[in-house]
């Protein structure tokens, strides 16, 4: 390796020393590191100091703690998190992991119920035509039985056999030929409620949903608190 | 379970023998078994849990920040708001490793303190001379040699603390810390780039600070 006149030193590349010396070089750069370090003098006694300075660099001894660090009662009272973010803070706990599940399956849970009571108290609300089994069968059975009477007439007419078709109407009008009923009385007439058991579903299911929702935005939020600094 | 008295008993035993399916190598380590249990009574509400921690990592947190912040009641504020912060986030340690969870809130409180002290400079390395800092001297020791040793830490330590935050950090890190490059570049935020970079101008600087000097360290690289 031809020796380089220490005059050129000033016109290498340090840090490509200081990147050989630390094992960082690699490739054309640790071709060229190596070539410095070989051929110039300086060069390589940089590389040697910057190698003991990176071996001595852990050997400085650690200075002396000047204070005991522990915290006190009061400090921690201080610390601790009160009010909202406190029990938001519950919520985020890892012991109460079961709630991101717990939440995300009570939803669920939830709709089904709202399904499944929709599915008691449709038939009922036969007016927005959802297509119910008992809906379609009073829609086919009314224009045949009611003939030339009145609308009122043939409203109680098809009431009957929707409510005959569908156990689960109760609170179907008078199925009388003789009842006479004003057009603005008909639809009251076909509108049933759903019983108990399907409104105590749909109430459930909502709750259900909405505490569902509720327990996975709380958590959610209580995460982000705990990884805010 | 991990208040079980099992695990307690296991972490007073020297060798634990503990039949555990778990591939996990870190609850192996009987310290991180200890620090785990402390961690989930602290967690619990236990102050005395969390002040047994304290106690186990506020030597090490304090040589790690002071050599990041020179100045030592920089260093010492930063190291309480490390433990305040630690106290305050409990919930947020997601297992693992305490001393490395401790050491890095250490370290971002480092980092805050030097940002504050850029703000706001104060007298800059008023502890610098302090006699304190050289390590004691074992019975035995050559005078001589031990002469030089503190002589060579006293000259590092004024080198270290005259180049930039930055630069220090990052061989701090590397080179006491014994971090690699990619962790180094995660918990400060810059690239992996930037951290070789760092620490190879750092390691310059170093060099240019300890020119009148450099005869003590000659002779200890390879």
């Amino acid at each position: 390796m031809p020796h380089i006149p220490d005059s050129l030193h000033d016109t290498h590349d340090l840090e490509l020393v200081a990147a050989f010396a630390a094992g960082d070089a690699t490739g054309p750069a640790l071709d060229a590191a190596t070539t410095l370090v070989a051929s110039c003098a300086t060069c390589a006694q940089l590389h040697h100091d910057l190698r003991a300075i990176a071996a001595a660099i852990p050997a400085v001894p650690a200075p002396a703690r000047t204070r005991d660090f522990r915290i006190t009662s009061e400090q921690a009272a201080r610390l601790g998190p009160t009010g909202i973010r406190g029990i938001l803070a519950a919520f985020g706990s890892p012991r109460l992991s079961f709630a991101a599940p717990l939440g995300t399956g009570m939803p669920a849970l939830g709709i089904i119920g709202v399904l499944v009571a929709s599915g008691g108290v449709l038939p009922g609300g036969a007016t927005d035509g959802a297509g119910s089994p008992a809906l379609d069968a009073a829609a086919q059975v009314a224009p045949e039985s009611a003939g030339k009477e009145n609308m009122g007439a043939l409203a109680a007419e098809s009431a009957a056999p929707a409510a005959s078709a569908d156990p689960n109407l109760t609170l179907s009008a008078p199925a009388s030929p003789a009842t006479t009923m004003s057009e603005q009385d008909a639809p009251a007439a076909t509108v049933t409620a759903p019983d108990d058991g399907s409104r105590l579903l749909l109430a459930a299911g909502l709750v259900l949903v909405i505490l569902g929702v509720g327990l996975v935005a709380i958590r959610l939020l209580a995460r982000a608190l705990a990884r805010a600094p | 379970m991990l208040d079980s008295p099992r695990l307690t008993i296991a972490t007073r035993r020297a060798a634990p023998v503990v039949e555990d399916a778990r591939p996990s190598e870190a609850v192996d380590d009987p310290i991180q078994r200890r620090d785990l249990i402390l961690m989930e009574q602290a967690r619990d509400g236990s102050l005395d849990a969390f002040n047994s921690l304290v106690e186990c990592y506020q030597d090490h947190l304090f040589a790690l920040v002071a050599r990041m912040v020179p100045d030592r009641d920089q260093a010492s504020d930063a190291v309480q708001e490390a433990f305040f912060s630690a106290y305050r986030n409990m919930r947020s340690f997601r297992g693992g490793s305490v001393r490395s969870w401790l050491s890095r809130i250490a370290i971002n409180a480092a980092m805050d303190q030097q940002r504050l002290k850029k703000r706001r400079p104060s007298q800059p390395y008023p502890e610098l001379e302090d006699e304190s800092w050289q390590p004691p001297a074992g019975p035995d020791a050559d005078p001589e040699r031990t002469a030089m040793h503190g002589e060579r830490a006293r000259v590092l330590r004024a080198a270290l603390a005259s180049i930039t935050p930055d630069q220090r950090q990052a061989i701090v890190l590397f080179d006491v810390e014994g971090y690699d490059y990619a962790e180094i570049a995660e918990i400060t935020g810059v690239s992996l780039g930037t951290v070789k970079s760092r620490i190879h101008r750092g390691r310059l600087a170093l060099r240019d600070r300890l020119e009148g000097t450099i005869g003590l360290f000659r002779g200890e690289g390879d």
